[in-house]
């Protein structure tokens, strides 16, 4: 009895113990996923776009922190500043892309007016000949 | 551990739910209902966590970049449409311009066919004009006859080809033919004395043929001079129905002595085969 008490006891004092020393495991594939997003960002040009060079740098900050929380055994703590990181990375790369875009279609509006006017132009020119 | 909690939501919800604001506001639900619909979900889960908690503070931080990444990702797309309705503009505007072009291109091809055919109706008329005058020159060849006799050549003119009837002035056909007896005279020496005799038929009044033959003879004279042929040397004579060539019974016979005949005499050259065959050449 006291020897099936004694081993009882000390399984539960195991799983206890177990319990207790549970840790977050290093958020390797988050830290990978926001590198990416990075890397992604800095493609678009992000880092020549103002607005999403600032959420760049916090995207890169954030990897370095995460960095230095996994080595001191805070991943709980990493992982949620690696999700940060993430959006930081992912707002910098739309931005960039939003920024190519007006460029586009700004450079698209100014081919029109150019044409409209050559096109006036001709009209004016072939009416006063005509 | 409530007794922690504030009572106030975090700082950062309430700009994440600002954030959230603006994007629903803009362009985000019509063109990235999605993005905006997860960071409404992390909104709504910051708002059940605790007030002030680290996890209303971590999803706020969320949702506020979700929120901006749905107003970017609308930003996009609407600049997208744009560019692409200035494509289909330029598109347009180019078509417009070509169609312009094209119009310019016709109407030049319209009017490059008309001239063509004008001229084409110009050079017809031309050919047709040169032909008119290669047949009056060869009916001219034919009635413009070219004698050698001792001591001069006779060139001899159909008075009908040149005149009209009764009148003294020259017709435009005679003088096409007039100007190679001129250039034929201008080949031969400038010692050459030239005699211009106006012949009628016996039809009418002795002076009024003899009158009529001398009026031809000078117009004959006046217009060699007037193609450079020396005026000293020529003389025009007026010979009526004096000195007829055939009989004046016929219609032929009367066609034949009406004429103008150009005796070329003198000179050193006195071979009048030379200067025959030399105005023959001309002729």
């Amino acid at each position: 009895m006291n020897r099936r008490l004694t081993g009882g006891l000390a399984l539960s004092v195991i799983m206890i113990s177990t319990v207790g020393c549970a840790q977050t495991p290093p958020p390797h594939s988050a830290l990978t996923d926001a590198q990416a997003r990075v890397s992604a960002a800095e493609a678009k040009g992000a880092q020549q776009v103002p607005t999403a060079s600032l959420y760049l740098k916090m995207a890169q900050d954030g990897i370095e922190t995460a960095r230095a929380l996994m080595a001191e055994d805070k991943n709980k703590r990493a992982a949620m500043v690696l999700q940060r990181a993430q959006k930081d990375a992912e707002l910098a790369a739309s931005l960039a892309n939003e920024d190519l875009m007006k460029r586009k279609a700004n450079e698209q509006i100014e081919h029109v007016k150019s044409l409209q006017q050559t096109n006036n132009a001709r009209l004016v020119g072939s009416a006063s000949h005509g | 551990m409530s007794g922690c909690a504030s009572s106030q939501p975090s700082p950062k919800f309430t700009e994440a739910q600002r954030t959230y604001e603006v994007a629903a506001q803009g362009k985000a639900g019509e063109f990235a209902p999605d993005l905006l619909l997860e960071s409404k979900k992390l909104l709504d889960e910051a708002e059940a966590a605790p007030n002030g908690s680290k996890k209303q503070i971590h999803l706020a931080y969320l949702a506020d970049r979700q929120a901006r990444l749905a107003a970017s990702s609308a930003a996009s797309e609407d600049y997208q449409n744009q560019a692409n309705n200035a494509h289909a503009k330029y598109v347009s505007g180019l078509e417009q311009k070509s169609n312009s072009a094209s119009e310019q291109l016709d109407a030049s091809q319209s009017r490059l066919t008309e001239k063509t055919a004008a001229l084409s109706a110009s050079e017809g008329a031309r050919k047709e004009a040169e032909l008119r005058e290669q047949a009056a020159l060869a009916s001219l060849d034919k009635l413009a006859q070219v004698k050698e006799e001792a001591n001069e050549t006779v060139i001899t003119l159909s008075g009908s080809v040149l005149f009209e009837t009764n009148k003294a002035k020259l017709l435009p056909i005679a003088e096409s033919s007039l100007v190679k007896v001129a250039n034929a005279i201008k080949t031969m020496g400038e010692e050459k004395e030239i005699v211009i005799e106006g012949h009628t038929d016996d039809r009418g009044a002795l002076d009024m043929n003899k009158q009529l033959s001398q009026e031809r003879a000078e117009s004959v004279l006046a217009f060699l001079a007037g193609q450079g042929v020396d005026r000293s040397r020529m003389k025009a004579e007026g010979k009526g129905e004096s000195d007829p060539v055939a009989s004046n019974d016929s219609p032929e016979g009367r066609a034949n002595n009406r004429r103008v005949e150009l005796h070329i005499s003198g000179g050193s050259d006195s071979n009048s085969a030379k200067t025959a065959s030399a105005v023959r050449t001309s002729l």
